[in-house]
């Protein structure tokens, strides 16, 4: 059952400096920009992927721009993130899931509600890695498990920017 | 019936709060947030709810759910670290430790009268306690997942179990031996919660974001009302008030009430909280109040309005 992709393909990555993230120091007022997919990848295209520790999410084309929906217009903002392991039956699947989950739960302000899941059609068992991501339950006992947590950390570990203040991230507490 | 629901008490709490549970008399609360069970009073008739005090130091994992004894004498807390702590309510000295789940223990539940505890989990097994002297009784195989909630009939003992494996299994005790009386299969997903109405009919709610009404004729369970647009989220808890007034709480901040007899969506409230609510309970005497827990790490008292 385990299978793991040993030699990935590496899509070239942005430069830092052009990314495209807007940050200004944070100011008074209630005015808030809506998020954007642009913003919201910004936050995870530099988690890791923990069969290939060198390797960010967005060089091996696991996340990309075009897979963050952001919708703020309704009642319930939510961000959706879809995800593309590197084969069909890769076994760091749900791993990478709770990856994502995880930044996303520490970088995202409280009133979005998240959905990490795998891209259709892309996972012999994306039904099932789904289900297991969209369960608050499990992912929250999962990351009591010492040894997990210190795996995703390692994942997550720098991909923040706490030096710098989003414009519209007053929200925000701690991430991490 | 009631048109809206205003909240009439807040307590305050440090982290997301799974679960709340009204003392026998209503006049105390329990909840489970982290680590830590609290212990809730009101100061006075209508005023402030304060914490009495903290059951800490016990558990080293989350805290799930926690459930007070229908007599009143002992409180039960499930968590994480594979365990259920018994605690006497008149000095909450802890008075048992039920070891035997093989990880996770995710809800408890205690029958009527208060002579069994049943608990549930992780490892896909339901688990029966004697109260006497908190000796195992028997343990429950046949669901093929986790097992996420449970309810016992007032009046009959049946025991209904919710599970990852989208089913509702019932359980009762022929006097011999508990075995499975029926697997209820109308959910899509998750079962998070369920609650029976009277003897013959169960309220269920999950990730599905459905809410179906079950009735039972002689062993068979049928669904007798469906709701599929109650909430955008999944739905993780529902009560019932002996009147048929049931709630539902939901991963989209808000709060429904059905009417069970007419079948028809009474009101919602849909920023009941700023986060998920995890939990939904009635208070035990007066049907007007409930108590709600939510990712937003408060429970709020809410006073229902006609």
């Amino acid at each position: 059952m385990q299978e793991l992709n040993a030699n990935p393909s590496i899509a070239p990555t942005e430069d830092d400096d052009s990314c495209h993230v807007v940050r200004v120091p944070a100011h008074n007022g209630n005015h808030r920009d809506p998020f954007t997919a642009a913003e919201v990848f910004d936050h995870i295209r530099r988690v890791r992927d923990p069969e290939h520790e060198t390797l960010t999410l967005e060089q091996l084309r696991v996340t990309t721009m075009e897979n963050v929906t952001v919708d703020e217009d309704g009642d319930m903002p939510t961000v959706t993130v879809r995800y593309t392991p590197t084969i069909p039956h890769c076994s760091m699947a749900t791993l990478i899931g709770l990856c994502l989950s995880v930044k996303l739960l520490r970088s995202l302000p409280s009133r979005f509600k998240q959905t990490v899941m795998i891209t259709e059609g892309t996972h012999s068992s994306e039904h099932e890695i789904n289900r297991q991501l969209a369960d608050k339950e499990r992912v929250a006992a999962a990351l009591e498990n010492p040894h997990l947590l210190k795996v995703v950390n390692k994942c997550i570990s720098a991909t923040s920017h706490d030096d710098l203040t989003y414009a519209h991230d007053n929200l925000r507490t701690t991430t991490s | 019936m009631p048109s809206s629901a205003v909240p009439v008490g807040r307590l305050a709490h440090e982290d997301r709060v799974w679960h709340v549970t009204w003392s026998r008399d209503g006049l105390l609360l329990a909840t489970c947030s982290e680590r830590c069970v609290r212990i809730w009073q009101q100061q006075q008739q209508g005023g402030a709810w304060v914490e009495a005090c903290q059951l800490e130091e016990v558990h080293d994992r989350t805290v799930r759910c926690v459930s007070w004894s229908p007599c009143g004498r002992f409180l039960a807390a499930v968590s994480f670290d594979a365990t259920c702590t018994v605690w006497r309510t008149i000095d909450f000295d802890l008075v048992a430790t039920l070891e035997g789940h093989e990880n996770e223990v995710k809800a408890c539940a205690w029958n009527a009268n208060a002579t069994l505890i049943a608990t549930c989990g992780r490892d896909k097994t339901v688990w029966l306690w004697e109260v006497e002297d908190f000796e195992l009784l028997t343990v429950l195989h046949g669901h093929s997942a986790d097992v996420k909630a449970l309810a016992f009939e007032p009046e009959t003992d049946a025991l209904a179990s919710a599970s990852y494996d989208a089913t509702i299994k019932i359980w009762e005790d022929d006097g011999d031996d508990w075995a499975c009386r029926g697997t209820l299969e109308g959910h899509t997903s998750t079962v998070w919660d369920c609650r029976f109405l009277d003897s013959n009919r169960l309220a269920s709610c999950g990730a599905d974001r459905r809410v179906l009404v079950w009735h039972n004729n002689d062993g068979a369970w049928t669904v007798v009302s469906r709701f599929d647009d109650l909430h955008a989220r999944p739905i993780y808890s529902i009560d019932a008030t002996s009147a048929g007034l049931v709630a539902t709480a939901g991963g989209d901040n808000a709060l429904a009430f059905l009417d069970a007899e007419t079948r028809l969506l009474l009101f919602r409230v849909p920023r009941a909280h700023d986060g998920d609510l995890n939990c939904v309970r009635f208070h035990p005497k007066d049907p007007t109040l409930l108590a709600t827990a939510s990712d937003d790490a408060t429970v709020l008292v809410w006073r229902l309005v006609s």
